[in-house]
């Protein structure tokens, strides 16, 4: 073979530097002010989450006593394994060793060090895990009622904890071993126990440790954590191109989605790659015709694909958990909201139906009898796991009234999930409104509401008593028949 | 025969219950050429992905220069040139700025000259200073196929490269890999076009005739 003489990984970089350089569009004035903005942003809504964040904490400790002390000194625990759980959830999604398509093609196949071209990309990796973490364990440890010490100890073992997971993602990644499943069932197992433990009000609190063996739990986490980091980056140039190559569209076409907002064509983009890949399914075949065989597939979807039904199925805790905080009758907007972020995963024949009119094109029904056909399972699944909240709202009020209140609790996440799912993706032939961030299309920046827009107008009437009930259940099936019956063109 | 460039052995692929590749063996010396044809579906680019890398076969071996051919090796990566279908381009890089940091990537001491060269030879001279997005898909094919070309080279694995080339395009085509034949180096050709099968290959192995 060839004597080899590649260039450096760092040189190739600076070239390429060099190039883009050439080409910015932007002075460094303008870079700088663009900058101060976005510092300013950041300072500006900061202190104001952080303000908020203050005044609940204060309102906690006056006002919560008996098991809702309990369940608030759980709820950090449930947050760090909740935020272990997503966090491992998309590394593995995305990697989470990843480099762009176009890189896997013109330097990959160079003999240029592997390692040293994704050693960059892993570390922004790392830090984004550290940084994004901290910052969403930060809410959690304040209204916790830690201590400052005890709450940074907190936040760091949290943030080591989430490190750690997504280190052994990658060198799972890289040795193409099982862990990282194993590990986030594990993660996700505890963590659904431990929501389990505490709906059940079979947990009077977290065990009390001593400080000094706090400290050293923390400090061992975050030594876990930075030398797995560290293995995955010295094993980075073992990386082969195959397994680089099973994620290496999913990023960019996830950022593109995101950079327009179009949170529909994140579910699309997800939902292609779940079933991308797999090679093959067992061929179901047979079943009724006409409109009840568009339900009839999604029915075979659900047995083919339950996770989602399973995921719905473990949300009913949820609202368990808030009931006993002594939430009330507030806890259904715990149910209604779990019921929307479980929704959409179950929508996926009826988002294909939605978002282009090829399929319905295709079938002899009006666009209201296809896109109500697709809504008869997940409609099914959210109705069952409302009156499985039932038992919550017993306490509350008569038998009749909580089964009314517990329909209307899954109308009200059918109608947020129709909104969300059935969500326009953004129209850039339109004229565009003017921002700080540049010009956008119109309704770009609210289509991130979605879906809670419909969950704030039918969830909220239903903590007022009966009359808001029925109020709910107007509005939620006036949603859900104008959304149905809706022309997408 | 001379020892084989490329040794492939018994490489097998199965997508569920469905065997697209079946202990398919294949050798190629150094300076010949081998074409691999089949109808769509047959496992033909398949066999390519197993080759390179770029996807696992459930069995076989593939050995470049006797050596398990392992793409995570640095010289494996210097001797094989390959273009699949799933070339994708830096958006912000223009033409010329894509060969010259594939020729530098490998080392190219006279990177300018040659990366001008083949510019010149495949026809993207005019366009050079153009980014990926503002060119023809057949003017991005032959992009595709220069970065094999500003290159150090000793094996070409090329999936249908003539895909979207007009009637010159592969003609030039042909002719550059005889010359590349000529020059000592092997090539493994997957086309669906008889003729330049017929002017580049040595020898055809086809696909799919169970």
């Amino acid at each position: 073979m060839a004597t080899l003489e590649a260039p450096r990984a760092s040189e190739l970089r600076g070239q390429v530097r060099e190039w883009r350089r050439g080409r910015a569009e932007l002075n460094y004035w303008e870079v700088a002010s663009d900058a101060y903005i976005a510092i300013f942003a950041v300072v500006m809504i900061g202190s104001m989450a952080g303000n908020v964040v203050l005044n609940l904490r204060r309102l906690a400790d006056d006002a919560c006593v008996g098991s809702c002390a309990v369940t608030r000194e759980l709820a950090p625990w449930l947050s760090a394994l909740a935020v272990a759980a997503v966090v491992l959830g998309v590394a593995r999604l995305l990697g989470p060793v990843f480099s762009p398509p176009a890189a896997n093609v013109w330097l990959l196949g160079t003999p240029v060090d592997r390692g040293a071209l994704l050693r960059p990309g892993w570390l922004r990796t790392v830090a984004f895990t550290v940084v994004g973490v901290v910052a969403v364990l930060l809410t959690p440890a304040v209204l916790g009622g830690f201590t400052p010490s005890t709450g940074v100890a907190f936040v760091v073992a949290g943030s080591a904890a989430s490190l750690a997971c997504v280190a052994l993602a990658a060198l799972s990644q890289v040795h193409e071993h099982a862990a990282a499943r194993w590990l986030t069932w594990l993660v996700t197992g505890s963590l659904w126990v431990l929501l389990a433990a505490t709906a059940d009000g079979r947990l009077d609190g977290v065990p009390s440790v001593p400080t000094p063996v706090a400290l050293a739990l923390t400090a061992a986490g975050l030594v876990a954590g930075a030398v797995l980091a560290w293995r995955v980056r010295g094993s980075l140039s073992s990386m082969s191109r195959r397994v680089l190559g099973q994620t290496e569209n999913l990023s960019p076409a996830l950022s593109g989605a995101l950079s327009s907002l179009d949170l529909g064509l994140m579910y699309d983009v997800l939902l292609a790659r779940r079933w991308g890949k797999g090679a093959t399914v067992t061929s179901r075949r047979g079943g009724p015709v006409g409109w009840w065989a568009l339900v009839h597939s999604d029915l075979r979807r659900a047995v083919r694909a339950p996770q989602p039904f399973v995921v719905l199925a473990g949300m009913t805790l949820v609202p368990y958990a808030a009931a006993s905080a002594d939430a009330g009758r507030a806890l259904v907007l715990a149910t209604t909201l779990a019921g929307l972020l479980a929704g959409p995963p179950l929508c996926a024949g009826l988002r294909v139906v939605v978002r282009t009119r090829g399929v319905a094109r295709m079938l002899p029904m009006s666009t209201a009898q296809v896109r109500g056909a697709h809504l008869v399972m997940p409609g099914t699944a959210l109705l069952l796991y409302a009156l499985g909240t039932t038992w919550t709202l017993l306490p509350l009020m008569p038998t009749q009234e909580a089964v009314r209140l517990a329909i209307a609790c899954g109308l009200s996440s059918l109608a947020a999930t129709l909104r969300w799912v059935s969500a326009r993706p953004p129209d850039y032939g339109k004229p565009m409104v003017s921002t700080p961030a540049g010009a956008v299309p119109p309704g770009v920046l609210s289509s991130v509401f979605r879906g809670f827009d419909v969950w704030a107008v039918t969830a909220l009437p239903l903590v007022f008593g009966p009359t808001g009930t029925v109020v709910s259940l107007a509005i939620s099936l006036g949603v859900i028949a104008w959304l149905v019956s809706s022309d997408p063109a | 025969m001379a020892d084989a460039l490329l040794t492939v052995r018994g490489i097998t692929r199965r997508f569920g219950e469905r065997t697209v590749l079946d202990a398919v063996d294949l050798d190629v010396v150094a300076g010949e050429a081998v074409g691999v044809v089949g109808p769509n579906g047959s496992g033909k680019s398949t066999l390519l992905r197993c080759i390179v890398g770029a996807d696992q076969p459930d069995a076989g071996e593939t050995l470049l220069s006797g050596q398990q051919l392992d793409e995570r090796r640095a010289e494996v990566r210097r001797d094989l040139a390959v273009v699949m279908d799933d070339i994708d381009f830096f958006p912000d890089l223009s033409v010329v700025e894509h060969l010259d940091l594939v020729a530098r990537a490998h080392g190219q001491r006279d990177a300018e000259d040659l990366v001008d060269a083949v510019l010149d030879e495949v026809g993207l001279m005019q366009v050079s200073g153009q980014l990926p997005s503002t060119l023809s898909s057949g003017q991005r094919r032959r992009l595709a196929l220069a970065s094999v070309f500003v290159r150090p080279r000793t094996l070409l694995v090329l999936d249908e490269p003539e895909q979207r080339l007009d009637v010159e395009g592969v003609a030039w085509l042909g002719e550059k890999l005889v010359a590349e034949k000529a020059a000592g180096r092997g090539i493994v050709l997957v086309s669906h076009d008889p003729d330049l099968v017929a002017k580049v290959c040595d020898r055809v192995v086809r696909l799919g005739d169970a």
